[in-house]
Formats: structure tokens, C-alpha cells, sequence
């Protein structure tokens, strides 16, 4: 068993010892066990579920994750229950995203729509994926 | 004083009466914020705890060269940011602020350190600004809705940046902070140079999967950026914690004077009474 924290500026959005846990990282995916190595990584907006089971997952969108044998810690911006995604308002920022990107001249303009596009586009596709049921 | 008359007395009750009506209702919407805020800084704990830690087993692993921030110098010059309120009425909240801030500032001149400021607030904004101090950034109404998060973050990539070049030795942050649920006081924390934390038990060595640098530089500014957005929670959660309890002195002080106006329009009324009585009663034994 392995304790899992995912939190957030808003709360502890979940906090369990689990057997296993599955986290999107900026190189992929990363599945953790207990007695996992020490391990520090970005994390990307995508799913993070446990034991396998990824129809009880919850959304997370950029921050950081701590690996240590006994505990992982994941610092997301935000963390979303699949049911709790606003469909309407995240597709509303994908082509807010899109337009200004179109028009976006400086890096950081880019890297920033690219960022909030990104984030939009994930937490959209985890709703037509898992959202139905 | 010239003596009233019962009517110029009822008006003065009168006023003192609508005074009370808006310090009461400043006081229930005071109540009402202070609690979304206090909210807030409950709900902003567990983050910054875990980011707290995550940063103390880094900071075991890294070297005090690796990162510009954690570089120790001797202070020839600082920074200050003064987080004030953007509006007053609220007791000493800012008096007791400003006062503690051009203290210390004081107190750093004398030992031949220059001091900059970095004003949060209006009310500091003010302040410092008519007097001669050397201010690199004012920002006022910040806490006009939610809290501002591009003032974060402006500020805190300034006073990084600042740090890094070495305009700066030291970043101090001084603010109002709720101690228990019922009081506050000024708090002077040190900002930069990032305190090196002593990581306890062994955490072996860590791997990293994005490039290490990137990795320490992004989640040192997430902190710092964290540390100051937590400061301004605070401050905004004593504002208005002050202000409740000033604008409850302000309408118990209201009644106290309604109750006493009220017994001098009373005694006014009787002296006026008793006056025209005592001319009907001379009329009436003039005319027997």
C-alpha cells in the first residue's frame, strides 16, 4: 500500500493508501508501487487513477509530483471529479485557446495558450471518455 | 455650548441613529467577508504544507550554488514588500502596519542598508508615497474583488529577478496576519534568500524525469509566488476581521450616545413642559 495525496490551492482533494497509482507526467505516464525509487516530476493535465481502474480517476491539470517509497505527493493547479467538469465552459476556453493562438506573436503568448488549450483539451476528452457513465 | 431645543435634540438622535444604521451594516458584510476569507486561508493550507515539504526533502539534495535564490550574501541592500489594506475604517490596522514597516526600515538604515519598497494596498501606497522613500512598485486597489493573482506574480518575478541580479540581498514581507481567530498583528517574514531547510531522515538521492534545474527553478517560484498570494490572504482576512471589530465599537459607541441623547431630549421636553405649566398656573392666579 501506498498513500496518495493529491492537492490543490482550493483543498486535499484526495487522500488514500492505494496499491497502486497511475499519474500523468511531462515524459508520459507514470505508474507507482509502494517501495517506488525517489522521483520528482512535472505533472500534465490528464488522468491520475488507482489500482487499475481508471473509471474512478480524477482529473488533475499542471503542477508537481513527489515520489518517496511511502507517500506520493501531487501538487496540481486543480483537481476535478470527472462528473464535476463543465463541458460547456471547458470547451468555450479550447476555442478562446485556439483563436488567440492564431493570432499569439510572442513566446510566452504561445507557451501560454498552448498551456490553457492543453488543459482544456484533456479535461474535455476525459469527459466524452468517462463522463457517460 | 448653546442649549438645544427638544427639536434640534431629536435631530441629533436622528443622525447619530443613521450613523449607526450604516456602521452596523458595515459590520455584517465585514462579518460575511471575513469568514469567505478565512475560508480561503483554511482551504490554502494543505497546498502550501505539502509544497513546504516537497521543497525541504529537495533542498537536502541540492547544492547552495545550484540556484541563485538560495545564494547567501552579506545585506548592503533589501527589499520590503508592505502589504496594506486598500481602505480604511478599520482601527489601527494600517496605523499599526505602517508604523512597524518604517520601523524596520529605520532600523536597516542605520546599519547602512538601503532599503526598497514594494507597496501592496492602497493605504501603504499613500503613505509611503508622499514621503521620501524609494519605492519600486505601487499597486492599489488589490483587494477589491478576489485576490489579484497577476500582483503575485508580477511581484514576485520582480523581486526574484531583482535578487538574482543582485540589486537586492534580502526580501523581507511584512503583514497583517491572523493569529488565533480573534486577534491579529503585524508579521515580518523573510522572503529571500531562500532558507535553507534542514531535511531530516535520509531520502536517498532523486531521480528527476524533467530536467533538474527546470524542475527546482519552477517549483521555487511556485513557493515564493505561494508564500506572497498567502500573505495577501492573510492581510485581507485581518482587514476584515479589524474592520468588524471596529465598526462594532463604532455602533455600540452609537447607541450609548442615542441612550443619552435620548435623556437629555427627555429632560428637555419636561423643562419646557414644566415651563408653560408654571405660566398657565401664573395666568390663571394673575386672573383671580
Amino acid at each position: 500500500m501506498i498513500k496518495v495525496e493529491i492537492v490543490t490551492p482550493q483543498g486535499l482533494h484526495f487522500s488514500r493508501e492505494v496499491n497502486s497509482v497511475n499519474i500523468p507526467t511531462a515524459e508520459g505516464e507514470i505508474g507507482v508501487l509502494e517501495k517506488h525509487m525517489y522521483l520528482m516530476t512535472m505533472l500534465k493535465p490528464g488522468l491520475v487513477y488507482f489500482d487499475g481502474k481508471p473509471e474512478n480517476g480524477i482529473a488533475v491539470t499542471y503542477g508537481f509530483v513527489d515520489v518517496t517509497p511511502e507517500k506520493v505527493i501531487i501538487l496540481a493547479e486543480e483537481a476535478y471529479n470527472i462528473g464535476d467538469i463543465d463541458p460547456g465552459k471547458e470547451k468555450e476556453l479550447f476555442d478562446q485557446a485556439m483563436k488567440k493562438l492564431a493570432t499569439a506573436q510572442t513566446m510566452e503568448e504561445i507557451e501560454e495558450w498552448e498551456r490553457i488549450r492543453e488543459r482544456a483539451r484533456t479535461l474535455l476528452e476525459l469527459v466524452e471518455r468517462f463522463g457517460g457513465v | 455650548m448653546p442649549k438645544l431645543s427638544p427639536r434640534d435634540i431629536r435631530r441629533k438622535i436622528q443622525g447619530i441613529k443613521n450613523t449607526r444604521r450604516i456602521t452596523n451594516a458595515m459590520k455584517v458584510v465585514s462579518a460575511a467577508k471575513l469568514r469567505r476569507a478565512q475560508e480561503l486561508i483554511y482551504a490554502s493550507r494543505p497546498y502550501s504544507e505539502r509544497l513546504y515539504e516537497v521543497l525541504k526533502s529537495l533542498a537536502t539534495h541540492i547544492d547552495p550554488q545550484a540556484h541563485p535564490l538560495f545564494e547567501v550574501r552579506e545585506e548592503r541592500a533589501c527589499d520590503l514588500v508592505v502589504i496594506t489594506a486598500d481602505r480604511g475604517l478599520a482601527g489601527a490596522f494600517n496605523s499599526n502596519l505602517i508604523r512597524q514597516a518604517e520601523e524596520l526600515v529605520k532600523n536597516k538604515q542605520e546599519k547602512g542598508i538601503k532599503v526598497s519598497l514594494v507597496l501592496i494596498g492602497r493605504k501603504g501606497a499613500q503613505y509611503f508615497g508622499k514621503r521620501n522613500y524609494n519605492i519600486l512598485k505601487a499597486y492599489d486597489e488589490v483587494f477589491r474583488k478576489e485576490i489579484n493573482f497577476s500582483v503575485v506574480k508580477e511581484t514576485g518575478e520582480l523581486l526574484r529577478s531583482r535578487y538574482a541580479n543582485k540589486e537586492t540581498d534580502a526580501v523581507y514581507l511584512i503583514n497583517n496576519e491572523m493569529i488565533t481567530r480573534v486577534s491579529y498583528k503585524p508579521v515580518v517574514r523573510t522572503f529571500l534568500p531562500f532558507e535553507r531547510l534542514e531535511g531530516e531522515g535520509d531520502y536517498g538521492v532523486y531521480e528527476f524525469e524533467v530536467e533538474r534545474e527546470l524542475f527546482v527553478s519552477k517549483l521555487i517560484d511556485l513557493y515564493l509566488n505561494y508564500q506572497l498570494y498567502r500573505a495577501m490572504l492573510e492581510s485581507n482576512a485581518s482587514e476584515h476581521f479589524a474592520r468588524m471589530v471596529a465598526m462594532d465599537n463604532a455602533t455600540r459607541n452609537a447607541d450609548e450616545l442615542v441612550k443619552t441623547w435620548t435623556l437629555i431630549f427627555n429632560k428637555a421636553r419636561q423643562e419646557a413642559i414644566t415651563s408653560e405649566l408654571i405660566d398657565i398656573v401664573n395666568a390663571v392666579e394673575a386672573m383671580k
